[in-house]
C-alpha cells in the first residue's frame, strides 16, 4: 500500500509540473502588452518598461516560467491586472465560494445519482429505467446557462421564493444563504446526477450477473436486501472513479454558473480574467483548478487502491 | 438648520468675488458663478462663458417633488463594470469616475443643462493675455477624514494629476496657491478647455484627501480607498460584488437624507431588470430602449428618465496608411452614404435616441446646423466605391463588445454596409484589445466603431482624436488640427463657438473623417420611490446628495 | 455500420456475421428513446443539408423595421432583435451545429486516437510520456481549458473548433491507449507479430479496428457534447463571430427578451436539447449494444 501511495504522489507530482507548465505557456502567448493594460491610459512608455521588467516580461520564456514557480513555492502569484489586488488574496476569497458550493452540488449528485442508478438497474428496461435514464440525459442536454435564466425568472421573480441572483456567506445569514444557493447548487448538479446515475447503473448490471449475486438470491433472500448489501456494495467501487471526475465537472461547470447567478467564486473570476485578458489571473486560476483536480485523483485513487487491493499491484 | 446657513455664506462669498472682478474686469477675463439663484448667474458674465452651453437660461432646477424629504434607507444601484481605482490620475472610462462622484468630488461640475457650475470651487477667472486660470475655492469643506479642503491640497491634487501623462492639464505649467483658497493655473498656452476638464467631465478636477493619501503610503491605497470630500464615505468594495457608500455626516451642503448607497455589479442583464421590476434596485442606470418602453407604461412604479448625454458611435475607416482603401475619401463617403440612420436610430432607440451627422451633439452649442452630411443613398456608396476602384471591398468592422445590445447594432450596420457594396466581417473586441487599437492604433484595420461619451464641450472629447491620442489611425487633416487649435485658444466664446462649427463642417462635410450615427442617450430607469437624485438628468453619473427614498 | 461489425466479429470471432449485426440493431433499438434520438439525429442531418432549401429567409438579413415580431404566418418562430427570421435562424443553426460537433470530434479523435495509439502500443517511456501530458490536460475542467483557449486565440469558428478539439482530445487519448494496452497482450496480436507483421500494420490493421467500438460511443456522445460547449462559450461571449446563427449564441442573446419574446431563446434552446440528448441516447444505445460484457442482454 504504500509504495501504491508513493508511487500515485511521484505521479501527480509530475502531473502537477505538467500542469503549470501548460497554465502557465497557455496564457503566455496570449497577444497584446500586460504591461500597457496593466498601467492603463496615460501610462509613458518608460513606466511601461520599468513595469515589464519588473514582471520579468523581458526575459526569455523558461526565465520567465521558472521565476512564475519560485514565486508560485513562495506563495506569490503576482498582483492582477484588472483587480490591482495580489492574485492570492483574490483566489483565497474565491475559491471557498466555488468550493462550498461545488461540494453542496457534489453530495446532492452523488446521493440522487447513485439512487437514480440503482432503481435503473434493478428495473432495466422498464418504463422507469427509461424514463430515468431520458430525464437524467435531458439533464445534459439543457443549456444549463438557458436553465438558469428560467429558473431565475420562475423560483426568483414571478413566485418570489428564491433570491434571483447573489451570493451571501452562510457564516452572515444562514437561511438567506442557503435560499440563495439552491438554485445554483441544483443547477451544478444537474449534469452530474445524469453521469452518476449511468455509471451506477451499469456498474450495477454488471454486479449483478456475477455467480455470487446469483447464490444470493438462490439463497431466497429479499431482493432489497441483495441490492444494498451484496450488489451496491461492489458496483459502488467503480463509482468512486467517477468523483475525481465530477470535481472537474462542478468546476468547469461554476464559470457558468456564477456568471448567471452572479456568485463572486473562481469560475467569475476566470471569465472576468478572460475578458480582460489578466493573463496573470487565468494562469494562477487555470492552475488552481487542475491542481484541485490533480489532487482530487490522487485523493480518489488511493482511496481506490485501499477498496479494491487489486488495483495495487497494478 | 446648517444648511441654509451655509448657502448664505456661499452666496456671500459668491457676490464678493463677483463684485470683486466685475467692478473692474479686464477685456478677456471670464468668471463663471455658483449655481445658487443668485440674480447676477444670468448676467453678461456667465453667458460669456466658453462653457456655458446654455440653451435654456441658468437655473437650478427647483427639487422636483414638493414633498418633505425624508431620512433614512439605503440607495441600491447597478453598475455594470467595477470601478478600476479610485485614485483620479489613473481612472479612465466612465466608470472609474461615475462610481466615485458620490464621494470624490470635483472642482465644477455639469447642471441639467449642461452649464458648467461650481461643486468644490467657487468660481474661477480666465485672464487669456497672462495665460492663466484663477480658481477660488469653498470654504469649509473637510474630507471624510477631517482634514480640510484647501488650496494647498487642491494644488497637490491637480500636481497629482499632471504627474501622469494625461492629456487634460498639458498645458499647465505650474500651480500657484495665491491664498489658502485660491489657486491660479499657469498655462504654456491658453486654453479654454481646462476648466470644463475640472468638472464632472473628466477626472482632473476629482479632490482626495492629501492627508490619508500621505499616512496611509500613497497611491496603491488611494487606488482602493476613496477619501474625498462627497456626501458619501467609503465603506467597501468587493470586485464583481459591488460598492458600498455610508452617509458623511459632515458634508459641506448639509447632512444627506440617505443612510448610504450600495452600488451592486449583476453580471447578466436580464436578470438585473427582473431584479429592477421587482423593487430591489432603484436606479437600473442604462435600460434596453424596449424594457424602457416597457417600463414607461407603469407610471406609478418607474421614471425614465432621457440624460442630455449620450454615446455618439460613428464609423471611421483605417486612412492613415495612405495604401488603405480608406485613405480615399470617396470609400469614407461611401460608408456615410451607406447606412439608413433614420431608420437605425428609430428601430433601436425607438424614439430615446436622436438622430445627429456631427461629434457636437444637437441643442448644445457646437452643434452646427449648416453640417450637410450624407444622407442614406445606397446607390450613390456604390458610386463611390466603384470610383474609388473597388467592388465588393472587403473589411473587418472592429468594435467594443460591451454587450448583446452593441452586436445587435453592429450586425445591422454591417448589412447596410454589405448592401452597398462592402464585404463586411464583424470583429467584437474585449475591451482590452479594443483599447490597443483604439487609443494605440495597434492592429486596426478596416472600420472601427467609435463610440465615444458626448461631451458638453466637443473641442475636449475631440482633443483625443485631434493628437491622435484617440483612435490613432484615423484621417486628421491639417486643416483641421489648426482649426481645433485655434478653438481651444480662442480668447471668446463666439470665437469659439464659431470655429467649433467649422470643425464639425470640416470633419464631416469636407473630409469624413468618421460616419457619425446618432447619439444613444439610454434611458435610465428608477424607481419612483426615489426622489430628488437627479441621476441621469444631469450629466457624467452624477447623483445629487439631497437625493431621498419615499418610503 | 459495416467498419463496426466487422471489429465486433474480430472481437468476437466465435459469432456469425448475421446474428452479430442482428444483435447489435436489435438492442440498440430496443429502446424507444434510443430510436427516438436516432430519428431526430437523422432529421437534423436532413434540415442540415437541406437548409438554404428549407429555410424560408435568409438568416443573415436583419431588417430593422420588423424587429422582435411575435409568431406569425409570415415568420413562424418571429423574428429576432434586428428582425431576421428566427426559424430560418434555427435551421441554418443546425450546420453550425453540426460543423462544431463533426469537426469539433474529428479533431479529438484524429490527435487523441494517434497518440493513444502510440502511446498503448509502444507502452514505456513513450506511454509515460504521453499519458502523464494527458493527465494534466485532463487536470483542466473541459470549459475553463476551452474558454483559456478561446481567450487566447481569439473568437472566430477555426479557434473554436480548435479549443473544442484540444479540449476533448484527452479522453479519447485515455480511452485508446486503455484498449490498445489491454489488445496488445492478446493471442491474436501476439500471433500477428510471430507472423512478421509490421508495427504500422499492427496498429492500423488490428489494433484500430478493434478498438473501436468503445471510441464509437464516446464520438456520439462527444457530438452531442460539442454543440454544448460552443453553446456555452458564446454564452460566455466568446464563441463563433456574430452574425452567424448559432444555436448557443441566439440562447444566450435571445435572454434578454425573455418576458416579451420568449421564442428567442426557447427555439434554439429546444433544438439544443433535442441534437445534444439525441446523440446521448443513441451513444448509450451504442454503449448498451457494442458492450461484449453486456452481450445484449440490456
Amino acid at each position: 500500500m504504500v509504495t501504491y501511495i508513493v508511487r500515485r504522489l511521484v505521479l501527480t507530482l509530475i502531473v502537477l509540473i505538467i500542469v503549470s507548465f501548460l497554465s502557465f505557456s497557455l496564457m503566455h502567448v496570449m497577444p497584446g502588452d500586460p504591461a500597457a493594460t496593466m498601467l492603463g491610459l496615460g501610462a509613458t512608455q518608460d513606466e511601461i518598461n520599468a513595469l515589464r521588467k519588473e514582471l520579468w516580461l523581458d526575459r526569455p520564456f523558461f526565465v520567465q516560467y521558472g521565476h512564475w514557480v519560485y514565486n508560485l513555492m513562495q506563495g506569490d502569484l503576482g498582483i492582477s491586472i484588472m483587480y490591482r489586488d495580489p492574485i492570492n488574496e483574490l483566489l483565497a476569497t474565491r475559491l471557498p465560494i466555488t468550493l462550498y458550493i461545488s461540494t453542496l452540488a457534489l453530495v446532492l449528485s452523488t446521493l440522487i445519482g447513485i439512487l437514480a442508478g440503482i432503481i435503473c438497474a434493478v428495473r432495466r428496461g422498464g418504463f422507469i429505467d427509461q424514463s430515468i435514464s431520458l430525464l437524467a440525459n435531458l439533464g445534459i442536454a439543457i443549456p444549463v446557462f438557458w436553465l438558469g435564466i428560467l429558473g431565475i425568472y420562475f423560483f426568483g421573480y414571478k413566485l418570489g421564493w428564491l433570491p434571483m441572483q447573489g451570493w451571501v456567506s452562510p457564516l452572515d445569514d444562514f437561511i438567506l444563504s442557503f435560499k440563495s444557493v439552491i438554485m445554483p447548487v441544483f443547477l451544478l448538479a444537474v449534469p452530474g446526477i445524469a453521469v452518476m446515475a449511468r455509471q451506477t447503473r451499469s456498474s450495477m448490471l454488471e454486479v449483478i450477473r456475477q455467480d455470487y449475486i446469483r447464490t444470493a438470491f438462490s439463497k431466497g433472500l429479499r431482493e432489497r436486501v441483495v441490492v444494498i448489501r451484496h450488489a451496491l456494495r461492489n458496483a459502488l467501487i467503480p463509482v468512486i472513479t467517477l468523483l475525481g471526475l465530477q470535481v472537474r465537472v462542478l468546476i468547469g461547470g461554476s464559470v457558468l454558473i456564477e456568471t448567471i447567478f452572479n456568485i463572486p467564486g473562481m469560475g467569475r473570476l476566470l471569465v472576468t480574467g478572460a475578458f480582460n485578458k489578466d493573463f496573470l489571473v487565468m494562469q494562477a486560476g487555470v492552475l488552481l483548478m487542475g491542481g484541485i483536480v490533480c489532487l482530487t485523483n490522487l485523493l480518489v485513487d488511493v482511496s481506490y487502491g485501499w477498496l479494491d487491493p487489486r488495483i495495487r499491484y497494478e | 438648520m446648517r444648511r441654509p446657513i451655509i448657502t448664505l455664506a456661499v452666496l456671500l462669498l459668491i457676490t464678493l468675488v463677483l463684485t470683486g472682478c466685475g467692478g473692474n474686469p479686464p477685456a478677456n477675463t471670464t468668471t463663471v458663478t455658483p449655481p445658487v439663484n443668485t440674480p447676477s448667474a444670468t448676467g453678461p458674465a456667465t453667458s460669456s462663458s466658453p462653457v456655458s452651453t446654455a440653451p435654456s437660461p441658468t437655473t437650478t432646477a427647483p427639487p422636483t417633488s414638493t414633498k418633505t424629504p425624508k431620512s433614512g434607507g439605503t440607495l441600491v444601484m447597478l453598475i455594470t463594470m467595477d470601478p478600476s481605482t479610485f485614485f483620479p490620475q489613473v481612472m479612465t472610462g466612465q466608470t472609474d469616475g461615475h462610481t466615485s462622484s458620490v464621494s470624490l468630488e470635483t472642482l465644477f461640475r455639469f447642471d441639467k443643462d449642461l452649464n458648467l457650475i461650481p461643486l468644490l470651487a467657487t468660481g474661477y477667472q480666465t485672464d487669456v493675455a497672462a495665460k492663466t486660470v484663477t480658481i477660488t475655492l469653498r470654504k469649509g469643506v473637510k474630507f471624510h477624514d477631517g482634514s480640510d479642503f484647501n488650496a494647498e491640497v487642491c494644488k497637490w491634487n491637480l500636481d497629482q494629476f499632471r504627474a501622469g501623462n494625461r492629456p487634460e492639464l498639458k498645458k499647465v505649467t505650474s500651480i500657484d496657491v495665491v491664498d489658502s483658497f485660491t489657486v491660479r493655473l499657469n498655462l504654456s498656452s491658453f486654453d479654454n478647455t481646462i476648466v470644463a476638464n475640472l468638472g464632472n467631465i473628466s477626472d482632473a478636477g476629482r479632490m482626495i484627501s492629501k492627508q490619508s493619501f500621505e499616512a496611509n503610503g500613497g497611491k496603491d491605497w488611494a487606488a482602493k480607498n476613496p477619501v474625498g470630500t462627497g456626501p458619501f464615505q467609503f465603506v467597501s468594495m468587493t470586485k464583481d460584488v459591488g460598492v458600498k457608500w455610508k452617509r458623511f455626516d459632515g458634508y459641506w451642503d448639509g447632512k444627506p437624507y440617505l443612510d448610504g448607497i450600495d452600488m451592486r455589479r449583476i453580471a447578466d442583464s436580464t436578470v438585473a431588470l427582473m431584479e429592477f421590476r421587482s423593487g430591489n434596485l432603484h436606479i437600473l442606470g442604462s435600460t434596453a430602449s424596449r424594457d424602457a418602453k416597457a417600463l414607461e407604461q407603469e407610471k406609478n412604479k418607474y421614471k425614465i428618465v432621457i440624460p442630455p448625454q449620450g454615446q455618439v458611435p460613428a464609423l471611421a475607416g483605417f486612412a492613415i496608411d495612405p495604401n488603405s482603401p480608406f485613405a480615399k475619401i470617396e470609400v469614407r463617403r461611401a460608408i456615410a452614404h451607406a447606412i439608413d440612420v433614420k431608420t437605425f436610430t428609430d428601430s433601436f432607440g425607438m424614439g430615446y435616441w436622436r438622430l445627429q451627422n456631427q461629434w457636437a451633439v444637437p441643442g448644445t452649442w457646437g452643434y452646427n446646423p449648416d453640417v450637410k452630411g450624407y444622407p442614406y443613398n445606397p446607390d450613390k456608396a456604390r458610386e463611390l466605391l466603384a470610383a474609388a476602384g473597388h467592388t465588393g471591398l472587403k473589411a473587418v468592422l472592429n468594435f467594443n463588445n460591451t454587450g448583446q445590445s452593441i452586436v445587435d447594432e453592429n450586425t445591422a450596420l454591417q448589412s447596410y454596409l454589405n448592401a452597398a457594396g462592402f464585404d463586411i466581417t464583424l470583429n467584437p473586441l474585449q475591451r482590452p484589445a479594443f483599447a490597443d487599437m483604439a487609443s494605440n492604433g495597434k492592429g486596426w484595420s478596416g472600420i472601427v466603431r467609435q463610440q465615444g461619451f458626448s461631451s458638453p464641450d466637443p473641442l475636449i472629447k475631440y482633443a483625443g482624436v485631434i493628437s491622435g491620442q484617440e483612435f490613432a489611425g484615423t484621417f486628421v487633416p491639417q486643416e483641421m488640427v489648426d482649426v481645433f487649435n485655434q478653438g481651444i485658444s480662442a480668447p471668446d466664446f463666439a470665437t469659439k463657438q464659431q470655429l467649433t462649427h467649422k470643425l464639425m463642417a470640416l470633419a464631416v462635410d469636407k473630409y469624413c473623417i468618421a460616419a457619425y450615427l446618432c447619439v444613444q442617450s439610454s434611458p435610465i430607469s428608477k424607481l419612483v420611490v426615489l426622489q430628488d437624485d437627479e441621476y441621469g438628468e444631469a450629466p457624467f453619473g452624477y447623483l445629487s446628495p439631497k437625493a431621498w427614498l419615499d418610503k | 455500420m459495416s467498419d463496426i461489425s466487422n471489429s465486433i466479429i474480430k472481437v468476437e470471432n466465435n459469432r456469425p456475421r448475421t446474428n452479430e449485426l442482428r444483435r447489435i440493431w436489435k438492442v440498440m433499438f430496443g429502446r424507444w428513446v434510443v430510436t427516438g434520438g436516432a430519428v431526430i439525429i437523422l432529421f437534423v442531418i436532413i434540415v442540415a443539408i437541406f437548409a438554404p432549401l428549407l429555410a424560408p429567409y435568409d438568416p443573415d438579413m436583419p431588417d430593422l423595421k420588423l424587429m422582435l415580431a411575435q409568431p406569425s404566418s409570415q415568420h413562424l418562430l418571429g423574428t429576432d432583435e434586428v428582425g431576421r427570421d428566427v426559424l430560418s435562424r434555427v435551421i441554418f443553426g443546425s450546420q453550425i451545429s453540426l460543423l462544431v460537433g463533426i469537426v469539433g470530434v474529428t479533431i479529438a479523435g484524429l490527435i487523441g486516437i494517434t497518440l493513444g495509439l502510440f502511446a498503448g502500443f509502444f507502452g514505456g517511456i513513450v506511454n509515460n510520456v504521453i499519458m502523464r501530458f494527458i493527465d494534466a490536460l485532463l487536470s483542466f475542467p473541459p470549459l475553463v481549458l476551452m474558454l483559456a483557449i478561446a481567450t487566447v486565440l481569439g473568437g472566430g469558428i477555426l479557434n473554436v473548433l480548435l479549443a473544442l478539439g484540444i479540449g476533448m482530445m484527452p479522453t479519447y487519448c485515455r480511452l485508446m491507449c486503455a484498449q490498445v494496452t489491454s489488445l496488445r497482450v492478446s493471442d491474436y496480436i501476439t500471433a500477428s507479430h510471430s507472423i512478421g507483421a509490421s508495427n504500422t500494420r499492427i496498429m492500423l490493421h488490428h489494433l484500430l479496428p478493434n478498438a473501436f467500438p468503445p471510441l464509437l460511443v464516446l464520438i456520439t456522445i462527444n457530438l452531442g457534447t460539442a454543440i454544448m460547449m460552443e453553446a456555452s462559450l458564446s454564452f460566455l461571449g466568446i464563441g463563433i463571430l456574430p452574425p452567424t446563427a448559432t444555436w448557443g449564441a441566439m440562447v444566450s442573446s435571445g435572454q434578454r427578451f425573455i418576458f416579451t419574446n420568449p421564442m428567442l431563446s426557447f427555439a434554439p434552446g429546444v433544438a439544443i436539447l433535442l441534437v445534444v440528448l439525441a446523440f446521448n441516447m443513441v451513444g448509450d444505445g451504442l454503449r448498451d449494444a457494442l458492450d461484449p460484457r453486456l452481450r445484449g442482454t440490456l
